[in-house]
């Protein structure tokens, strides 16, 4: 069995050069592999073609305005969001359930609006936030379902001989509502005004 | 006792809520909650001092609950809840003061008749886990593959996720080769 295995270990490599440039030493499949696409190929030789910032410019106005279209014609399906909550980031659509184990003063029934969006998606596109997306471009809305407390948990602590016990604070969320209010870049002059009282 | 002791002994489920509540609108579980104290008694004195003071304003508040109060002798004062699904919570107020039985009251009011005791495995329920796709190795990959006959040599080739001694120093000797030959291009 060692002895086999050994053999394994010192097979030789078959290293097969494709061309005297030198470019790909060996055959490499493209697909399958672990490594990153260019590894073996040094970067001076790697030539692109850099758009200039006109066309730069074109180009990204053709996306937004591609995800504008599907923005103002409702024609995105399901969104997803990731939302900031409690120092954490989940990734939810709606129908979703959220649980959040700390202090949180809302009670049953309540709606809440999640303000702290960090990106939204359709099955088409995702709009990332850098951190955070702005407050009148999407409206993220939650209810209340439940309150009660967690299942009993054993505070454990070296060497003692006493046990601890607590039961943390457990809020239900449901995540009622996703929707993108305005198209991206045609946001209004004011951001986060709408809907309050001055 | 650790985690998974627990589970075996208590259980664990994951999140849900009775009849799918939050969507569309939300619908209040608690249905009806009886307050069963002694008339006399100091260990009843705190739910007694609650029913004159705050008992009124939780009607008011939560039209949906039918409240119940259950004077009788010379028996410990309790909660009880009783939820949309059937189920019952049961609380001892034992000598507890009015605070501490609207904290208990609040406690019961915002629960749901699903008792959530057990050890929760996620804190995070959907039906609908990816929208864009979930992935597979096959995701933006040439679909040249599909059509590939196996097995194949360039497929079954044995690779390291780095080059290795030879390699490197192959790669030097081709990189000297291409130099000398574009220094006879120039000489020429």
């Amino acid at each position: 069995m060692l002895k086999s295995f050994l053999s394994i270990s010192r097979r030789p490599l078959i290293v097969r050069p494709l061309c005297k440039e030198g470019s790909a030493l060996f055959k490499v499949s493209r697909h399958y592999r672990s490594f990153p696409k260019d590894f073996l190929k040094p970067k001076k030789e790697i030539q692109e073609i850099v758009p200039s910032p006109e066309e730069e410019k074109i180009l990204t106005n053709d996306i937004i305005g591609k995800v504008n279209k599907q923005i103002i014609s409702q024609t995105h399906g399901r969104l997803f969001a990731v939302l900031f909550v409690n120092e954490r980031q989940r990734m939810v659509t709606t129908e979703d359930l959220l649980v959040i184990r700390e202090e949180f003063a809302p009670t049953a029934g309540d709606k809440i609006r999640m303000e702290k969006v960090m990106a939204v998606g359709g099955s088409d596109f995702t709009l990332f936030g850098r951190p955070l997306l702005p407050k009148d471009l999407v409206y993220v809305e939650a209810t209340v379902v439940e309150k009660t407390l967690f299942a009993t948990e054993v505070m454990y602590r070296y060497a003692s001989k006493r046990l601890n016990f607590r039961r943390p604070e457990l809020t239900v969320l449901r995540i009622s509502d996703i929707r993108l209010d305005y198209p991206v870049n045609e946001l209004p002059s004011v951001e986060g005004v709408e809907g309050r009282t001055f | 006792m650790s985690t998974r002791c627990r589970i075996m002994f208590w259980g664990c489920s994951y999140v849900k809520t009775p009849l799918q509540n939050g969507i569309g609108r939300y619908v209040p579980q608690l249905q009806r909650i009886t307050f069963k104290f002694c008339k006399s008694s100091g260990s009843s004195h705190g739910i007694r001092q609650f029913i004159e003071q705050n008992l009124l304003n939780f009607t008011k508040e939560n039209p949906h609950v039918v409240v119940y109060v259950k004077p009788r002798r010379k028996r410990a004062p309790c909660l009880k809840a009783e939820y949309l699904n059937g189920a019952s919570e049961y609380v001892g107020a034992h000598k507890m003061s009015k605070e501490d039985i609207s904290k208990w009251v609040e406690f019961l009011r915002t629960k749901s008749g699903d008792t959530t005791t057990k050890f929760l495995l996620k804190r995070h329920h959907t039906d609908f886990p990816s929208i864009q796709g979930t992935w597979t190795a096959f995701t933006h990959k040439d679909p040249k593959i599909n059509v590939t006959q196996l097995p194949n040599e360039e497929l079954s080739e044995f690779r390291l996720p780095e080059p290795s001694g030879t390699e490197e120093l192959l790669d030097i000797y081709w990189r000297q080769q291409r130099q000398k030959e574009q220094n006879r291009d120039e000489e020429n």
